[in-house]
This record gives structure tokens, C-alpha cells and sequence, in this order.
């Protein structure tokens, strides 16, 4: 009780009145088109007094007779307006080119001026988002934002996106930032992602956004600001906006439409001069043809040769081309209608889109429908509402197939022979229905096989809501409730029809995902000044996270009737397994921030978070569930501050510190417990049911979050009247008390169990630079450049523990590390055994050995990236282009290892002509001194060659053609003449037009070809799809 | 001052928020999971696991096992003595601790001493643990599977191994008795059957005694004969082997081993037998021929152009790129089916075991008899195979008259281990244990070098992750054995 009272007194002593001589003032904003701006803040500068703008754009507020007042809107200039006797004033403001004004969204939707932020931040708006498209939105940020790393791995269209904010922090897992959707932590989980034995992957949360519902995108880059979302912002915060309703005359509509079309641009490129055979033999039978599907046959000579069907076909290379015609056109429509609009007690925007996606391999598809509908609701003076409710549905068939998947085309092409035209495979089943093969490898199946037989369907359902009351107890104190739901059910149906060669009794899989996530939080605000030079701005909440999750698996196998796709159809029924998961978060904080003559901004907050998954059930005393962390900002605008010279219009300094924390583990992982097997076994006297110990991991019965300090300092200039623009920021960040699974040996019978140990540091640069060189009333040009470097150094792992597995790769040649001294992702694999002069040691055998120890030969997280982004505009064209870059990651590529070791390799051609089907390997011989004299076979050899791992790894590092477009927008007075349309933009758009450079050229692989958007597996490409360019248009009318 | 009150503020909200925390143990609590369960049931689990699980008896008994004692041959890298495969190699470590380990010492150490359940389960832990220790040589077994007490298990010397062996299958023999706790169906060899318990006891006793007939002769007889006397298998109807119902052909349902040529297609180049078995087989008219072999077609149709007699063994080593369908496979609706049984320990192998502890004198008694006895059982143990029949009596007596297989007291020790060889198919495990042990059958090395260098490998390596993971104690077992970690190494008991 005496605590409370002190709250009391400590709030109330913050916020003493003061009084002067005032007067009422009012007034109407509006944009440069005339609309009327709601929202817009209208503040008496040097003081704390404020208010909003109605629907109208309409204000009123008393204020002192001298005073100054300040127009702020999100993406608009500031505009300061001295009062000077007048009692009404009408503001029409201007777009900020540069938006280093205005507002920034922070945690739980609290805006703070930008120029208060002590931390770095980046933004995107949501046209940039609209106009040349990608299915999942986070690939489009790409290149665009200082310090944002992202990279759309070879995972289908509507794959989840790897993103990464200033470096990998945790050893495994996902290192994904926390998106936060309208102030609410959504979902983004990857709950099927492709692994190096196959898989699919069915996206993440983000690819359910609509981009037409995106106002605009916040990048929390630092930990101060990410420090108020506690334990899910370690790696940062990426705040979505969406478009809310607006008060206007008559109904507004806007339409848009847009279409893409998607081809083929880099396929591999594999040896053409020898076909399949074996010993330099192309078959001479049908059974041969079939045995011998390895490329080590003849050279190509264009006679006619039997293949696996037992048609003759000429024994010469079907090219590249004949790949390129394996792949189809993909297309992707777009569709969205919103209508808003609302009178000055109640506005909402509603919108539904479809977007429809053919992809590149046969059946494939993807269709989406958003459901979009926000509303709020002044009901009083005091009390305001707010209410959304978002739908999205994807409906997916067949999915790509992934990596080792016998079912991806992209697998039957790595290892194909060159005589064989993928024409051939297209009947799948002779006359009778029987399976037709072509070859003895039943785990590469032809490339026709997966699309038109198997069957992979997935329906994705999502709703995502929140209802908000807002309650304005004084003009200083605002007190704010929410409640949001988040809740996808996600169902997969996927089928091996019979016949299929590894599995040629059939089986049916059915999985089901339900996911609820609530969100419950209330906020307290209290802004207030001091005197006139000093404003206070606090906030304090509490929030509380609940998530469950229920998985239900089913699965038989043996089709009854051939064909029939139902699991009642199959004759052996696995029982369906069933398992819930469930998790809290509780969390307070508070935050607050002092000011000083608006150039002195000092924010401090602290939060303090409490796991359920930290507590053990069976040793509650001796749980820490929970972590408190805090973070400093300090923000100086030098350029309110002191006189500057002209030509200096804008210069700030920041610095923040902060610490947060991560305690996101798997619920239930403290305690053992036991299995009882779904599948009873049949015995001849009944049935027994077994039991055993589940899981690999060794349960470690106390865990604390780990903790991650880091911190930044920048600076923020605007020179030659805003011509000029420049952010920097420079940070440093460490994580330690990883929670990680250390490996144990197999003899504890566990193969790991998580600790608290470890400890990762990211340091790095972040910096944009813009510039207008030209501004005429006709003519802009504008450019921009971004660029970010991230240091990352693994200090320390596990005590007698210097290097941790994090993934294999399919030949385990090699594997993803986190080492000792190294960086997180390494890839440490094979290497030739050397002498000193470096030259390649032979064995008895003439093949080349491989050192004993492995090697680090890269890392797929770049030393450095950015992007160029330039816009010419001429009256109503505008043109713009983006190109970004990534240097100096390395990928480890799969499809060259199976290139040596079946031969299409287009580095596995010397030697092929000797007569007796033998190579000299370059090098010496087990001696290491003479030089190597003994013959090995071309197989052999090569076969070997496809496990030294530094033949596989190739530079990552590229520039690219990002982003080219076109786009013309019609006068406005013109088309007010039409009475109904308001605006109307036409774009020509094209993405992913071509490499400027490309570190994998030669093999003719894409640098961002990898598989898997996580940290555990990262680097590693595996029978890629080939990449693609897009280009189509976008019509965008408004009503 | 302000920032007094602020820590005061905090703590007071901290102190209302820790009331907030009170669910926690509820909502963190396994739903899904029991933390107790009741261990016979992981007794039938660790029963049936240690041969139904495919990727395990692929690796460790097949790709290995089954391939260097040259009963079965294939285009794997093994077949050319080269043990590259990391997958491979740590499949059936792995699998003994992971799996099967894990629960056995789990239950073991939560069942009462003295008990049945605890006899039963400690014996069949001898018998499992050896196919391990024999496949590698020095292993965790005294510090293995004891989760936090020991994290770094130290590998353990074979022969204290081996004591520790004839200790635990001594006592908990004699532990065994009716009077006690029933353990019944939970038993998946003998549904609780104490007397069949004790003669599986004694038979892996024999089993263990004979592995060290070398190496220490004389404990070797001490052993053997406290077996005997003891009393083994004396039947089929003892046999120790897992049913499966076939029903359900990924889980526990299944004979691993037969999901391994069922799972993959037929047209897949997996297994074909060796042309040692196949000759040995053929040139002395074995009426398990039938039974045993089939020669398919790639597309599954049997070639009929192959009868009996002219099936055809796929040398060792041969290169992989040959057409394997030429040669003799285990028959696909007999040997293969999902519903095969996996037989552990057979009375057949029993036979032959008391045959050569006759011939070594260890015991009085009739060696051509046992040896006799052990064709018999072995022949007739065939129809514990569906689609099987019996093989008829005139038929073995016959066989028993092939000038190979008729008893010859001066080839004895040859003749009794070639034909433990075949009656141990697809247990690769006590096949290649026993060849390595007695240097029978005769087989000629398919592949002239690799990592033995053209010699039959001795053992396996050690699992990467255990150099990487147990530094310490992976380092000084391969400090004892001769030449390294590598697969010319002997075992202890490897003297011949």
C-alpha cells in the first residue's frame, strides 16, 4: 500500500500545472491534394500541450497568446506556425522526402517524434511494396534497408524468407526479428521447412501479409528500441502498420491490379561432351540403359543408343534448352479492392484481395485471399475504439519439393544423363497403368513423376484481430486496453501414390497445425511538461502473451483401390497422434523519456519478463523464469541546438544501450518423461503396447534466459537544404548464457541437452547516404545508397566444447559449425591432404586423399551488403531501379558434390578419353614428394572428388538487377473531369532481372540458392530450383 | 533520488507480478507425456527395437555386418572395405545407446533388485551389449546410458567387459524363480517363462564363452561348462525371437530387416548373397535352397530362366556399376516379408556351440550329435517363415550325406562354424563375430584393397561424434587398440 501511494506522489509530482494568458486557435489540415488529414498532432511548441486532428482534419486547442505551434504527421514535413493574433489556421502540409521528421510507431503503437529516437530505425513505405511484387513481402525489402539481411531462399514462391538484423545471435533456430503487426507480436513461425534428407516449405507468417494493407514498415534495428518487446526482440523488430480508414467525402475506393509473369533465367550448368554409361561405355541395351544411368559413358556421338524405355535416341547432349523447356511460365495475378471512408465519429477501411499464383514446375499452385476490415470509433470526447479483423486463407498444391526429395524435378536434373530429353518422361505409366522407371535408383525418380503423381496440398487459415480502447482520463493521462488474437489452423494433405519407386505401396500423410496465439496488454500514458523547456513522457504496462499449439498427425499406407487419394483407402492405418503445446508470458515495463528544449531527448525504460517454460513442474523453487532488462537512449539535435551554417538543415546524435533477453524454449523441456507407442504391437496372444524414454535430449532441470547487451551510437544529417541526407550508426552487441543444445556423446544415450553457456558477439556499420541532385518543377533525381557490415565472432561455447554441429549437408562431406573463434555458420568440410608446396597427395590407390581434419571454407552470411536505389521523375513518369549486393559469403553447393559424383559435373570432363578409362591425378604420390604415377578410375576419381568439400563451396557474393521500373501517374485535375476517378497510376515492373556478377556462374547456380531460411542449416544449396526474373504491370485506380 | 523511487516503484510492481507467475507450473506441465510409466513396457520396447527399426539393421547388421562375413554382397562402399559413410558408421552405436540402451539401464535401475523383470532385462542386456562390444571392441558399458552422473562415458576394456558379462548373466540366472514377480506378456521372446529365460541365460553364457575360446581358454571351459551344465536351449521351441505381425509395415510391426528389401523397391541395387554362401549352398545340394533364394527380374517378376541349382552369388566387391540382377535375393514372400521373424538366438546356433565345446573337450558327450541336431534345427527353424512349408526329414538326412556337410571329426571346427554361418543369416552381427572368432567359413576377400587393405576388417570405427564429444576417453581406447582407430584392428578376444 505505501508503495502504491509513493507511485502516486512520484506521478503527481512530475506533472505540476503551470498557467499563461490563452487563447482558443483552430483550424483545418489537408494535404497538397486537399484531402483532410485526421491524426495530425498539433502541439504548442515548448510545451507538452497538444492535441490531434478530427476526421475533418478539424482542431482545436487553447493555447499561450505567443505561441509556436508544431504540425506533425507521420510521412509529412513538420510545419511550425507562429500563432501571431490569428485565432484560426488552415496548414496544408508537404510529403517529407526524407522523413526524418515526423513520427516513429515504437513498441505497443507509441509514437515518438523522430527526432527524440535514440535508436536507429529504418522505414518503408507501403507503395514501395505494391508496385513490383513478390508473393512472400518480406522478399521485397531486400536491398532496401540499411542492416535489414534478407535472402529468399530456393523455396518455392511462397517459401518463408530468411531475415537477419544485425547478425546471427543464438547458434540455432530461427534468429528471425519478432513482426509485430499494429502494436501485436504476430506469428511468424516456419512450421515446415525443407531438411537435407527433403521437405517443403510451406511459409512463414509474413507470407499471409497483403502488401496493399501495408501503410508502412518500421525496422527497430537497435536494442533500445526492441528492449520494450522483451525477450522476442532479441534480433530485433520489424513493425508493420497497416492502412486504417479514413474521413472523407463520399466513399472511397481504390483498386488495384497486377500481374507478373516469371521465367526461367539461370540453370546449371552441367558437362554436355559424355553421356550416360559406365567404364566410358554408353549401354548397349535397354538394361544397361537402365543400370548405367551415371554419366560416365562415351563421348557423345550422336548415334543411336538405347535408353531405358527401349526406344533407340541419339546419343548426343539435349543442351540446356531442354531444361530450360522442363520449366513452365509462372504467373501471378493480384487483385485487391479496399473502400474507406466514415464520418467524424466512425471511420473503417475495408479491402479483399486475391492473389493467384502459377509456379514455374507443372501443378504447382498457390492462391491467397486476404479479408481486411478496420474500424475505430470516437465515442466520446475521451473514449475512442478500435477494432480489426484480419483473414487470410492460402490455398497450396503441390509445393515444391526440396533437396534430397526424390520427388523435386530439380534432383532428376542434377544427376540426369545429357542424352536424355525430359520429353521422354512425360508418361509417367505404360498402357496397364504400371509405373514406368528409368532407372535402378529408386530415390530419383524422373522429373515428371513428383509433379503429375504425388500429390503435396496445404490450406492455411488465418485470422488476426485485436479490439483497443482508448480512454483520455486527462488531456495528460491516457489509459489504453487491447486484447488480440492471433489463431491459424494449417492442414497438410500429402500423398506417394503407389508405384512410386522408393515407396511403391503408397502412403497417405495428413498433418493438422492449429496455432492460437492471445495477446492482452494495457498501457498507461502520461505526457506532460515540466516547465518550458523540460517534457516528461511516461509509460507504463503490462502485457501477457498465451500461445498453444496442437498437432495432430495421421498417416496409412498401401493404397486399396490404385489411385483413390483418401486415407480410408489405405489398407494399413497408422493411429493419429495428438499433441498440445502451451506457453505464457507475462511481461511489465515501463518506459520513460525527458526532454530538454526539443534538442535534448533521454529515454530509459525496463521490463521485466517471466517464462512458464522456465519452470520446472517438478522443482518450482528452483526455476529463474524470469529476466529484467533496460535500456538508455540518448537523442541530441545539434542542429536545434546551436546556430548552424546554411547549409547544414538537420544533425543529430544518438547513443543507446540496452539488454534484453531470450527465454523462448520449447515448453516442457526440464523433465523426463516416458512414451507409450500409438501402434500397440501385434502379438499372436494380443496386443502389447511399449513404452520408452522420450526424446534425445537429456533434460536440464534448470534453465535461465539468456541475455544479450548491446549497443549503438549514430548520428542523422540533412545537408544543402535537404539535398543531402546521411545515417550512421555503428553498434556492438553480445549474447551470452545461450540456451543451446550441447552435443553429448551417444554413450549417455542422449545426443545433447540444453545449457545456459556460450557467448556470440556482432559488431558492425550501418549507414544510408541520399541525394537529390536535381529538383526542377519538371525533373527529380533522386538516389540512394545503403550499406551495412556485421562482424560476428562465436567468444566462447560450452566449457571443453570448441565447436557445435549445426547442420550436415547431404554427402556429409561437411557441416554447418559454430567454432570456437569463428562465426556462427561456418562451413567446415573436407579438404585435400596437402604437402608443403600445396600440391594434391595420392594414395596407393591414385585418388586423392582427404586430410584428416576438416577446414573452415566459409560462411553464407555476407562480410558486407547494401543496395542503390535511384528514382528519375519527369512530370508524371517516374523510373526507378534497385540494385543490391551481398559480398563475401560462400555457399556450399550440393548439386556440384552429385555433379562429381554421377558425373555431369563441368569440371568432371579431364581425362574421360583415355582408353582405358583412367586419370592421373595432378598432384604427388603417398609419399608427398614424387609425383603421383598411379592411375584411378574417372568414376573413382571423381567420386571422390565430389567429397572434398572445398571443391563445393563457391563465392555467394553477387550484384543484381534488383528492381527496374516504370510508372506513370494521370493528373488529377485531369481525371477529377471524369467525376470518379480520382487517381490512376500504370507501372511496368520487373524484379530479379540479371547479375551483374555472380559468384556461382560457372556451375550456374543462384548465390541465394540455399534451402532453409534458419541459422542450423544455413549456406548449404542442395538441387535448387533455377532462379527466375519477373515482370508485369500494376494498374492502380482510385475512386 | 528519482531513481531511488523508480527501483522502489519496479520492485512493488515486481512483488504484485510475482502472484502472475502462479500458473506457470500448471501451464509448463507435459500434457502429452507421462513423467512414470510402468517398465515392463519398455522391456517389450527394447525387445522388439533391437530388430525392428530398418535404418538400424540396414547399417549395423547389413551394410556391415552381414557383408564383411560374406553372406550377403552388395554395391555398398563396405563391400570395397571403405568406411567413409559417417551415417553408416555410428548407426548401430547409436542405436544400442540411444535407443535400446537408454531404456534397458532406465528400467534396469527402476525395477527391483533381484526381481524377474530385472534378471530378464539384465540378461538380454549381456546379450545386446555384446553385439556391440564385438563390433567395435572397447565400449562404454559400465558408465553408459547414466544420463547426469555420467556425461563423458569411459570406454571400458573389452575383457572387463566380458567379465562383467559372465557376472551379471550368472547371478541374474540364478536370480530368476517362478515364485516372483510375473512379467508374462510383456515378454516378447517367451511370455515370462522363467525355465526358458534360464536357458536363454545359459545359451548366451555358451555364446560368450565360446567368444573368448581364445583368447582365455581355460576361463572359456570354466564358462562354457557351468552353461551347459546349467542347462541351455534345447529345442526350436526355445528360440529366442521377436514376431511380427506385418501389419503395419514402418513401426514396431515389422522385421526391420525385411523393410529394408521390401521398403526400397525392387528394382533397387540393395542386397544380393554372396557367391561363397550361394556356392556352398549349391554345391552340397541344400534342400534350404528354395527357401532361401529367388533370381528377379528388375521389374519384381521372378526370372524363371534361374532354377535351383543355377542361382547365381554376387561376388564381394565387384564393381558397383554391375548389374546385380543376375544374382540370387533373399525370397521376397518368404525370407523378406514384413512378418519374418528376427531371431536372436537360435537353438540351432546352441547345437553347434555344444558341438565345438564338445570337440574342445570343455564337456563329455556326442559332437556329431549336436552338430547333427543343429543342421536339423536349422532346417527346420525355416518354417517359422511364412509361405516357408517344412523342410522334410528324408531331405536333411539326405544333406547331412554331402560331402561337405557329412561329419568329419578332423574338419569339425570348420564344418560346425561354416554351418552356424548359414543358419545365422541376416544375423550378420554373430556371423562375422563368429568368422572373425574362428576363422570359418573359409572366405576369400572380395576386393583387393581399400581401408584393410584386400583383408577382411576386423572391426568398425568409432563414431566421429564420440571422438568430438568424449575426447578423453575416445582417445585412450584408441590408444589401446593396434594401429588406431581403424578397421584392422583386433578385438581382445581376436587372437586366431
Amino acid at each position: 500500500m505505501l508503495m502504491k501511494n509513493h507511485l502516486i506522489l512520484f506521478l503527481l509530482s512530475c506533472f505540476s500545472l503551470t498557467g499563461y494568458a490563452q487563447i482558443a486557435v483552430e483550424g483545418t489540415v489537408t494535404d497538397k491534394a486537399g484531402e483532410p488529414l485526421a491524426f495530425v498532432t498539433v502541439a504548442e511548441e515548448e510545451t507538452t500541450n497538444g492535441t490531434t486532428t478530427d476526421l475533418d482534419g478539424r482542431y482545436k486547442l487553447t493555447v499561450d497568446e505567443g505561441a509556436i505551434l508544431r504540425f506533425t504527421y507521420v510521412g509529412m514535413q513538420d510545419q511550425l506556425v507562429p500563432l501571431e493574433g490569428r485565432k484560426q489556421i488552415d496548414v496544408v502540409m508537404d510529403e517529407d522526402a526524407y522523413q526524418l521528421d515526423g513520427v516513429v510507431v515504437t513498441a505497443f503503437g507509441i509514437e515518438k517524434e523522430k527526432k527524440a529516437a535514440g535508436f536507429a530505425f529504418s522505414e518503408v513505405n507501403g507503395s514501395e511494396l505494391t508496385e513490383a511484387r513478390e508473393v512472400n513481402v518480406a522478399a521485397q525489402l531486400v536491398g532496401k534497408v540499411p542492416g535489414l539481411d534478407i535472402t529468399k531462399p530456393s523455396n518455392g514462391p511462397s517459401g518463408s524468407t530468411r531475415i537477419v538484423i544485425r547478425g546471427l545471435s543464438q547458434f540455432q533456430g530461427e534468429n528471425r526479428p519478432l513482426i509485430v503487426i499494429d502494436g501485436i507480436p504476430a506469428d511468424n513461425s516456419n512450421i515446415n521447412r525443407a531438411g537435407l534428407y527433403g521437405g517443403r516449405d510451406s511459409g512463414d507468417g509474413l507470407s499471409a501479409v497483403n502488401p496493399d494493407d501495408i501503410e508502412n514498415i518500421t525496422v527497430l534495428l537497435g536494442p533500445s528500441a526492441a528492449a520494450l518487446y522483451g525477450s522476442r526482440a532479441g534480433n530485433g523488430v520489424i513493425l508493420i502498420t497497416t492502412k486504417k480508414g479514413t474521413v472523407r467525402k463520399g466513399l472511397g475506393v481504390e483498386y488495384s491490379s497486377n500481374f507478373v509473369t516469371e521465367e526461367v533465367t539461370i540453370l546449371p550448368n552441367f558437362q554436355e561432351e559424355y553421356g550416360q554409361g559406365a567404364n566410358g561405355q554408353k549401354p548397349t541395351s535397354q538394361q544397361e540403359a537402365f543400370d548405367n544411368w551415371r554419366s560416365w559413358g562415351a563421348r557423345l556421338d550422336g548415334s543411336m543408343t538405347p535408353v531405358f524405355n527401349g526406344e533407340m535416341l541419339p546419343y548426343s547432349a539435349v543442351g540446356q534448352d531442354d531444361l530450360r523447356d522442363f520449366y513452365q511460365r509462372g504467373n501471378t495475378w493480384t487483385n485487391t479492392l479496399a473502400f474507406n471512408g466514415g464520418n467524424e465519429k466512425m471511420n473503417a477501411r475495408l479491402s479483399l484481395s486475391a492473389l493467384s499464383n502459377e509456379g514455374i514446375i507443372l501443378n504447382s499452385r498457390y492462391d491467397r485471399y486476404n479479408l481486411n476490415f478496420v474500424s475505430r470509433a470516437q465515442l466520446t470526447d475521451r473514449v475512442d475504439v478500435e477494432a480489426k479483423v484480419n483473414y487470410t486463407q492460402e490455398d497450396a498444391e503441390n509445393r515444391v519439393n526440396l533437396t534430397d526429395n526424390p520427388s523435386n524435378p530439380s534432383k532428376y536434373f542434377t544427376i540426369a544423363p545429357a542424352n536424355l530429353p525430359h520429353s521422354i518422361f512425360r508418361r509417367t505409366r505404360n498402357e496397364l497403368g504400371n509405373p514406368i522407371y528409368w532407372s535402378n535408383n529408386p530415390f530419383t525418380l524422373s522429373p515428371y513423376w513428383g509433379p503429375v503423381e504425388n500429390v503435396n496440398n496445404d490450406t492455411k487459415r488465418r485470422v488476426l484481430g485485436y479490439a483497443l480502447a482508448r480512454w483520455r482520463i486527462l488531456d495528460w493521462l491516457t489509459i489504453q486496453g487491447r486484447v488480440a488474437t492471433d489463431e491459424t489452423t494449417h492442414d497438410f494433405f500429402n500423398v506417394e501414390i503407389d508405384g512410386t519407386q522408393h515407396n511403391i505401396p503408397g502412403a497417405i500423410f495428413i498433418d493438422d497445425f492449429n496455432t492460437v496465439e492471445r495477446n492482452y496488454d494495457v498501457l498507461i500514458r502520461a505526457t506532460r511538461s515540466i516547465n518550458a523547456k523540460i517534457g516528461l513522457d511516461v509509460t507504463a504496462g503490462a502485457v501477457r502473451t498465451d500461445r498453444s499449439e496442437r498437432i495432430s498427425s495421421t498417416s496409412g499406407s498401401d493404397f486399396i483401390n490404385p489411385g483413390f487419394l483418401s486415407i480410408n483407402n489405405m489398407a494399413i492405418r497408422n493411429p493419429g497422434q495428438v499433441s498440445t503445446l502451451q506457453s505464457r508470458n507475462n511481461g511489465i515495463f515501463a518506459t520513460a523519456s525527458l526532454s530538454y528544449d526539443n534538442y535534448l531527448y533521454l529515454e530509459g525504460s525496463v521490463r521485466t519478463d517471466f517464462f512458464s517454460v522456465l519452470t520446472n513442474p517438478l522443482d518450482v523453487d528452483g526455476s529463474t523464469t524470469s529476466i529484467t532488462y533496460a535500456s538508455s537512449a540518448l537523442s541530441f539535435v545539434l542542429s536545434d541546438a546551436v546556430e548552424l551554417p546554411d547549409w547544414i538543415s538537420y544533425a543529430k546524435f544518438r547513443a543507446g544501450y540496452g539488454t534484453s533477453g531470450f527465454g523462448q524454449i520449447d515448453p516442457y523441456s526440464q523433465v523426463q518423461v516416458y512414451q507409450v507407442s500409438p501402434d500397440p504391437k501385434e502379438m499372436p496372444e494380443g496386443n502389447v503396447t511399449f513404452g520408452n524414454i522420450d526424446g534425445d535430449s537429456f533434460r536440464n532441470p534448470s534453465l535461465k534466459p539468456s541475455q544479450t547487451r548491446s549497443f549503438e551510437i549514430g548520428t542523422d544529417w540533412r545537408l544543402f537544404k535537404s539535398k543531402v541526407g546521411l545515417q550512421l550508426t555503428y553498434y556492438q552487441q553480445r549474447t551470452d548464457r545461450h540456451i543451446f543444445p550441447s552435443p553429448l556423446p551417444a554413450s549417455t544415450g542422449f545426443s545433447s541437452y540444453l545449457i545456459n553457456a556460450g557467448e556470440v558477439e556482432n559488431k558492425g556499420i550501418e549507414a544510408l547516404v541520399s541525394y537529390q541532385p536535381i529538383q526542377t518543377t519538371h525533373f527529380s533525381w533522386e538516389v540512394s545508397v545503403n550499406f551495412a557490415r556485421n562482424v560476428n565472432k562465436v567468444i566462447s561455447l560450452n566449457e571443453g566444447i570448441d565447436q557445435l554441429n549445426l547442420g550436415d549437408d547431404r554427402t556429409f562431406s561437411a557441416n554447418i559449425v559454430a567454432q570456437k573463434g569463428g562465426r556462427i555458420g561456418d562451413i567446415w568440410g573436407n579438404v585435400y591432404a596437402r604437402n608443403d608446396a600445396g600440391q594434391i597427395i595420392h594414395g596407393d590407390d591414385g585418388l586423392p586423399v582427404i586430410a584428416e581434419d576438416r577446414e573452415i571454407l566459409g560462411n553464407f552470411n555476407p562480410n558486407w551488403y547494401g543496395g542503390l536505389t535511384s528514382t528519375f521523375s519527369y512530370k508524371n513518369l517516374s523510373l526507378s531501379f534497385l540494385i543490391d549486393t551481398k559480398q563475401g559469403g560462400e555457399i556450399l553447393s550440393t548439386t556440384s558434390s552429385f555433379g562429381y559424383l554421377f558425373g555431369r559435373h563441368i569440371n568432371s570432363v579431364e581425362g574421360r578419353d583415355s582408353p582405358d578409362f583412367t586419370i592421373i591425378g595432378d598432384g604427388v604420390g603417398p609419399d608427398g614428394v614424387t609425383p603421383n604415377t598411379t592411375p584411378a578410375r574417372i568414376d573413382d576419381y571423381y567420386e571422390r572428388i565430389s567429397s572434398i568439400s572445398e571443391e563445393n563451396v563457391y563465392d555467394a557474393s553477387y550484384i543484381k538487377l534488383r528492381q527496374l521500373s516504370l510508372s506513370y501517374t494521370f493528373d488529377r485535375e485531369l481525371l477529377r473531369k471524369t467525376k470518379f476517378i480520382e487517381g490512376l497510376t500504370i507501372s511496368v515492373v520487373g524484379r530479379n532481372l540479371f547479375f551483374f556478377t555472380n559468384g556461382l556462374d560457372e556451375i550456374g547456380l543462384d548465390p541465394e540458392a540455399i534451402y532453409t531460411a534458419t541459422a542450423d542449416d544455413i549456406g548449404i544449396e542442395y538441387a535448387a530450383l533455377p532462379s527466375t526474373r519477373s515482370y508485369g504491370f500494376n494498374i492502380n485506380v482510385k475512386f | 533520488m528519482q531513481n531511488m523511487k523508480g527501483k522502489y516503484i519496479w520492485s512493488f510492481i515486481l512483488i504484485c507480478c510475482l502472484s502472475c507467475t502462479k500458473d506457470f507450473e500448471e501451464i509448463n506441465t507435459n500434457p502429452n507425456r507421462p513423467t512414470e510409466i510402468d517398465p515392463r513396457l519398455q522391456f517389450s520396447y527394447v525387445q522388439n527395437r533391437a530388430s525392428s527399426e530398418r535404418s538400424d539393421q540396414w547399417r549395423g547388421n547389413l551394410i556391415y555386418c552381414s557383408i564383411w562375413a560374406q553372406q550377403l554382397s552388395g554395391s555398398w562402399e563396405t563391400d570395397r572395405y571403405i568406411t567413409a559413410n559417417e551415417d553408416w558408421l555410428s548407426a548401430w552405436w547409436n542405436n544400442s545407446y540411444q535407443r535400446v540402451g537408454k531404456d534397458l539401464i532406465d528400467l534396469i535401475n527402476r525395477t527391483e533388485e533381484g526381481s524377474n523383470l530385472r534378471a530378464m532385462a539384465t540378461i538380454f542386456k549381456v546379450f545386446f551389449f555384446q553385439r556391440l562390444t564385438d563390433m567395435y571392441g572397447d565400449v562404454p558399458y559400465s558408465e553408459a546410458n547414466r544420463g547426469a552422473e555420467f556425461l563423458q562415458p569411459k570406454f571400458d576394456r573389452q575383457s572387463e567387459i566380458y567379465n562383467s558379462f559372465i557376472e551379471e548373466l550368472t547371478q541374474s540366472v540364478a536370480d530368476l524363480d517362478a515364485a516372483k514377480d510375473e512379467v508374462g506378456s510383456a515378454d516378447l521372446f517367451y511370455n515370462g517363462d522363467i525355465d526358458q529365460w534360464k536357458k536363454f541365460g545359459n545359451s548366451v553364457l555358451l555364446r560368450i564363452a565360446m567368444r573368448i575360446s581364445n583368447v582365455d581358454p581355460d576361463r572359456a571351459q570354466t564358462v562354457g561348462k557351468q552353461a551347459l551344465d546349467g542347462g541351455v536351449m534345447t529345442s526350436n521351441n526355445d528360440i529366442a525371437y521377436v514376431y511380427f505381425s506385418g501389419n503395419n509395415v514402418d513401426g514396431p510391426n515389422a522385421n526391420g530387416v525385411s523393410e529394408v528389401f521390401q521398403d526400397n523397391g525392387i528394382t533397387a541395387h540393395l542386397f544380393r548373397y554372396s557367391d561363397e554362401f550361394v556356392n556352398f549352398i549349391i554345391n552340397n545340394d541344400d534342400p534350404r535352397e528354395e527357401i532361401l533364394m529367388e533370381t528377379y527380374n528388375n521389374d519384381g517378376t521372378i526370372d524363371n530362366t534361374v532354377g535351383a541349382g543355377n542361382h547365381l552369388g554376387r561376388p564381394n566387391g565387384i564393381d558397383p556399376g554391375t548389374n546385380d540382377f543376375v544374382f540370387a535375393q533373399p525370397r521376397r514372400d518368404v525370407m523378406v516379408t514384413y512378418d519374418a521373424p528376427a531371431i536372436y538366438l537360435s537353438f540351432a546356433e546352441v547345437s553347434f556351440l555344444k558341438a565345438e565345446a564338445i570337440v574342445k573337450g570343455w564337456v563329455e558327450g556326442d559332437a556329431q550329435q549336436a552338430y547333427e541336431e543343429g543342421i536339423y534345427a536349422a532346417c527346420k527353424q525355416l518354417s517359422l517363415y511364412p509361405n516357408a512349408g517344412e523342410i522334410s526329414d528324408a531331405d536333411i538326412a539326405d544333406y547331412l550325406e554331402e560331402n561337405e556337410v557329412e561329419f568329419d571329426l578332423d574338419d569339425a571346427i570348420e564344418q560346425i562354424n561354416t554351418q552356424k554361418w548359414i543358419a545365422l543369416l541376416f544375423d550378420g552381427f554373430e556371423a562375422y563375430a563368429n568368422y572373425r572368432r574362428s576363422g570359418y567359413p573359409e572366405i576369400t576377400p572380395g576386393f583387393a584393397s581399400g581401408e584393410s587393405g584386400g583383408e577382411i576388417p576386423r572391426r568398425l570405427r568409432y563414431p566421429v561424434a564420440e571422438k568430438v564429444n568424449n575426447a578423453q576417453s575416445y582417445d585412450e581406447a584408441v590408444g589401446r587398440l593396434n594401429g588406431g582407430d581403424v578397421i584392422t584392428a583386433r578385438m581382445w578376444w581376436d587372437v586366431n
